[in-house]
């Protein structure tokens, strides 16, 4: 059967390509590209280091459901979700998502909608070194529960 | 569903800011009797003060799928917790 989604989270660099390639299909209108990129400054504060830790195995299957869950919402034709993990280079991509659809309007919700979820559902933890030497793990989301309650 | 399990010990994960607090990113423990993830991630921070500060926040993650605090663990489950995370 076809495959409709992708999913990786892992050390190697992502490339915009890479997800254009996968989801470009002849029933699609549209294209929506979201790339995160690495930022060293934030306002004054410069970072000299960007580190992402990952429980990979799960980050995984947490971007597939929302994968999923967005190609029957928003009728997608693909849909490609990426993370990376490690340490990840000023103005290196870290996290990239890609749709396709019919009409464009789908794929610039589910593209925004992915994004969104994948910030406060992967399990995927961003670390920032400071240039004073000082590192922080950001402050982040609690996860959503999705119907595994007791 | 989670069904019974009576063989090995109950698999902790940790990650980013508690396995640096804790200096762990395992820790297997034998349940006498199956355990609500609450009281579990109490333990732990009883085990482990320097998690305190976070315990409001976490989320646990059974056989990795998010859970509320009163499901149940067994032997042999693997209970991962999760700070707020920051993926992105």
């Amino acid at each position: 059967m076809e495959e409709r989604i992708h999913v990786e989270c892992g050390p190697a660099a992502l490339a915009v390509g890479d997800a254009v390639a996968f989801v470009a299909d002849e029933r699609a209108g549209g294209i929506a590209v979201f790339a995160g990129t690495t930022r060293r400054y934030t306002d004054d504060l410069e970072t000299v280091e960007l580190e992402y830790e990952a429980f990979e195995q799960m980050a995984v299957s947490e971007m597939r459901k929302l994968a999923v869950a967005a190609v029957a919402e928003y009728s997608l034709v693909k849909a490609y979700v990426a993370h990376r993990v490690g340490r990840v280079a000023f103005g290196e991509t870290s996290v990239l998502i890609a749709v396709s659809s019919a009409h464009r309007d789908e794929a610039f919700k589910a593209c925004r909608v992915l994004i969104d979820q994948v910030k406060t559902q992967a399990p995927i933890w961003k670390k920032e070194v400071y240039a004073d030497g000082s590192e922080e793990w950001v402050k982040g989301s609690v996860p959503v529960l999705r119907g595994r309650e007791s | 569903m989670n069904p019974p399990e009576t063989a090995g010990r109950l698999r902790i994960r940790f990650f980013a800011i508690l396995r640096e607090l804790t200096g762990m990113r395992t820790l297997e423990m034998s349940l006498d009797k199956p355990e609500a993830v609450g009281v579990i991630l109490d333990r732990l921070v009883a085990h482990h003060p320097a998690i305190g500060p976070y315990r409001t926040a976490l989320r646990a993650a059974v056989n990795q799928e998010y859970v509320d605090e009163a499901f149940t663990v067994f032997n042999g489950d693997e209970l991962a917790v999760i700070t707020p995370v920051s993926g992105g």
